[in-house]
């Protein structure tokens, strides 16, 4: 091909490069184009979603709306009678606590209440309390049975609250222990603490005749007789009692630790064994210090009174959630997801209830948790008494199990034992009989072998020889050959001396470290005596914990005034009743007290 | 109106408390507590023992190191007196206590099974079964300790009362 021809083919590939940088120029621009169009798809995305969001939160918010004011209009229409009624028997209560409202007024009030509310069970009870202030004994009683016909464990439980307040004490645990034999001991109301509490220190008054002690007994002789029940708690006793032990073992040199393989098994028991103390202190500090003021506990109660006359009833209960439920959509600007969220914290997780043991010893070992009081620590103690002996005992059995019968010693290769710390004169006669053989053992090396005899043995002969032919040069050989050997021998007495010397020492050291460990011996028998003994100190002391000890912080006197006509007691006697004496002067002097009709238990 | 310590008496308590000093003791009560139930048998070998069966068991260091014909059925019977419910095979294997025919002897063991008793010296060991029992059985506490088949032993008050440890 002619130099022409390949000049037009450089030609027209240049052309093809120029086109091909071209193309690609444009392929670029498309990319980014396409990148363009990508981001604006996204951004249209995001809006879409954006305003679905916010159509469907405009959509829950206007449904909300709307369904809440037919949930208000439901709940007015069919319960707004029973929200008058809380609101005036509050005000009933308080209007009886000024003394500020005449009689009749109060009447009127709870009478009209009456015809508007025909299933209400709190608008009897109402009725009953203004004709207890009226001095309208018949028809008190008419309106307490028919509270106790609508809802007998409410209207129990409010009559106890509102005769304690009244200072009428006898008949507000009469009350007290109808409402208790409505329960189920398995699962009993959160508040539950709050009653044992307000029980154990006497502001239901003193419990002379032992009928609500008899009825939380009766409760606890119940649960025994389940499966399991007793050994579960015991090892739930077990395990507090173990938290409360505190080690005091000292951390002193000893040979023990050095030279006994059964040292840890010591440790481990000194250390156990001082449980007993620690729970000495545990439970001297509970039964010994003195009850503190119940002013919190006479709150508690009252705000269970308060509680049960202004909460919900339970066929009320759906409809309030729902309302409750359509107001936070509201609140949420429609979001039902954040709302949802809202409503679950409200709500208690978990059972809200627990049974009678957990109510005891939720009170005992957990006082700061559930702020229960002293004296109804010692009562939970009190009533849980049994197992916690049975735990107890069976950690100072395991405690004293791990005492070890025979204490071991070794010393190097030397190993020997002692049971009580008796027998030093077999130790030291072991060890210096294995002393012994281990000097016969090393001896074994330090015997003249041949090549050190042989050379002096040929010497005394050449000596012999030099000396009988008078040749100098044999005799100053045969002297040196004597001398080698006499030389080796000094050298091996000496060795032997040395070999000993050593294991008199060795023999001497051992020999009074085991003296030593036999002294140790002996004190840790002593101090573990000791510290064993105080486990009759917790028996006794646990022994003679009885419930009706700290059942109320009355005296016998006191005791014998309450039942005195039920009247009112001396406000010295009752905790809180310096606040509410004048509350007895409202009432008139006889009380309201459940019918003689059998109570009717909840099913499990 | 005053009481009779000088205070004024009409002050009412107020019928609606301290919302927040309630809360702190009610709110308290609803967190929810763990609560298993052992699904184990009530076990009739933890019975409390009786004075007759505590002196029939305490009163074996009368006899020699064999049991007559007639002691081994006597313990028998008063084991069975004891523990109706519980079968031969249940019977403790071995039953260590302290024994008092002085020194050397420390601790004596009974083979129910083998109308065996043994008396022990201080250093003497005992079969391994029986040696966990050891100590316990020389504690002033405990009458005896019965050892049982599974390794499970049961430490005996003098009152009778039965402390259960698991082997």
């Amino acid at each position: 091909m002619s130099e022409d021809g390949f000049s037009v083919i450089i030609d027209d590939l240049r052309n093809i490069s120029g086109e091909i940088t071209v193309l690609s120029s444009r392929f670029e621009m498309v990319d980014d184009k396409v990148d363009e169009i990508a981001s604006d798809l996204h951004e249209l995305s995001t809006q879409f979603h954006s305003f679905l969001d916010t159509y469907s939160q405009n959509t829950e918010l206007q449904l909300a709306e709307t369904r809440i004011n037919t949930v208000r209009q439901r709940i007015e229409k069919e319960y707004g009678h029973y929200a008058e009624v809380r609101r005036h028997t509050t005000g009933i209560l308080q209007a009886v606590d000024t003394g500020l409202v005449r009689q009749g007024t109060i009447r009127a009030a709870a009478e009209n209440l009456m015809l508007s509310t025909p299933r209400y069970w709190l608008t009897p009870c109402l009725i009953a309390l203004s004709a207890w202030i009226d001095d309208d004994k018949n028809r008190a009683e008419s309106a307490k049975l028919e509270a106790i016909r609508r809802n007998d464990e409410r209207a129990s439980l409010f009559f106890s609250l509102v005769n304690r307040r009244a200072n009428q004490y006898d008949a507000s645990r009469t009350w007290l222990d109808r409402y208790l034999g409505m329960q189920d001991p398995s699962s009993l109301p959160p508040d539950m603490v709050v009653v044992v509490d307000a029980y154990a220190n006497g502001i239901f008054g003193p419990d002379v005749d032992g009928l609500c002690l008899n009825r939380f007994q009766q409760w606890l002789v119940n649960s025994s007789n389940e499966e399991g029940f007793e050994e579960e708690q015991k090892n739930q006793w077990k395990s507090a009692l173990l938290s409360v032990h505190r080690d005091r073992v000292s951390d002193r040199e000893s040979y023990l630790e050095k030279y006994s393989p059964t040292y840890p098994q010591l440790v481990d028991a000194l250390s156990g064994a001082c449980i007993h103390t620690s729970l000495l202190d545990y439970f001297s500090t509970i039964f010994e210090e003195k009850d503190e003021p119940v002013d919190e506990i006479v709150s508690a109660v009252d705000g269970m009174l308060d509680t049960l006359v202004t909460e919900y009833d339970e066929e009320e209960r759906d409809l309030k959630n729902e309302e409750r439920f359509l107001a936070l959509i509201i609140e949420e600007g429609g979001d039902r997801k954040e709302a949802s969220r809202r409503i679950g914290l409200s709500q208690p997780a978990g059972p809200v209830t627990m049974d009678f043991t957990q109510v005891l010893t939720n009170a005992a070992l957990h006082p700061s948790v559930y702020t229960t009081s002293l004296t109804c620590r010692k009562f939970a103690v009190a009533m849980s008494r049994d197992w916690i002996i049975n735990a107890y005992k069976e950690i100072t059995a395991e405690n004293r199990q791990l005492v070890p019968h025979e204490i071991e010693f070794k010393i190097d290769s030397w190993s020997g034992s002692t049971v009580d710390g008796g027998n030093e004169n077999e130790l030291t006669e072991s060890i210096q009989h294995h002393i012994d053989k281990e000097i016969t053992r090393a001896l074994a090396d330090t015997r003249l072998d041949a090549p050190m005899v042989i050379p002096g043995l040929v010497g005394g002969a050449i000596l012999i020889w030099g000396l009988s032919a008078l040749n100098v040069v044999g005799i100053v050989i045969g002297a040196i050959g004597v001398g080698w050997l006499y030389y080796q021998y000094s050298k091996m007495a000496q060795k032997k001396y040395r070999v000993k010397a050593h294991f008199t020492k060795v023999a001497s050291d051992m020999k009074n470290i085991v003296r030593a460990m036999l002294a140790e011996i002996v004190d840790w028998r002593s101090a573990y005596a000791d510290e064993d003994a105080h486990a009759q100190r917790v028996d006794t002391l646990l022994e003679l914990i009885t419930p009706e000890q700290y059942v109320g912080r009355f005296s016998p006197s006191e005791k014998a005034m309450s039942t005195q006509g039920g009247g009112v007691k001396s406000p010295a006697a009752i905790p809180g009743e310096d606040q509410g004496l004048s509350l007895a002067s409202q009432y008139p002097p006889w009380d309201l007290r459940p019918p003689l009709i059998n109570t009717r238990r909840k099913s499990a | 109106m005053q009481d009779e310590t000088g205070r004024s008496g009409i002050m009412p308590r107020p019928i609606i408390t301290d919302k927040r000093k309630k809360s702190v003791i009610i709110a308290a009560d609803i967190r929810p507590v763990e609560k298993t139930r052992s699904a184990s048998q009530t076990n009739l070998l933890n019975k409390k023992r009786s004075d007759r069966y505590l002196a029939t068991i305490t009163d074996l260091d009368t006899g020699g190191h064999t049991l007559t014909e007639e002691t081994r059925e006597a313990i028998v019977a008063a084991i069975r007196d004891e523990l109706p419910e519980v079968t031969i095979e249940e019977f403790p294997v071995g039953i260590v206590a302290c024994c008092y025919l002085g020194d050397p002897y420390e601790v004596h063991s009974l083979s129910i099974s083998g109308g065996i008793i043994y008396h022990y010296e201080v250093s003497e060991p005992m079969p391994a079964e029986l040696e966990r029992a050891r100590t316990l059985a020389l504690h002033p506490n405990y009458a005896f300790i019965e050892v049982y088949r599974d390794g499970t032993m049961r430490a005996v008050e003098k009152n009778g009362t039965v402390i259960v440890l698991r082997g």
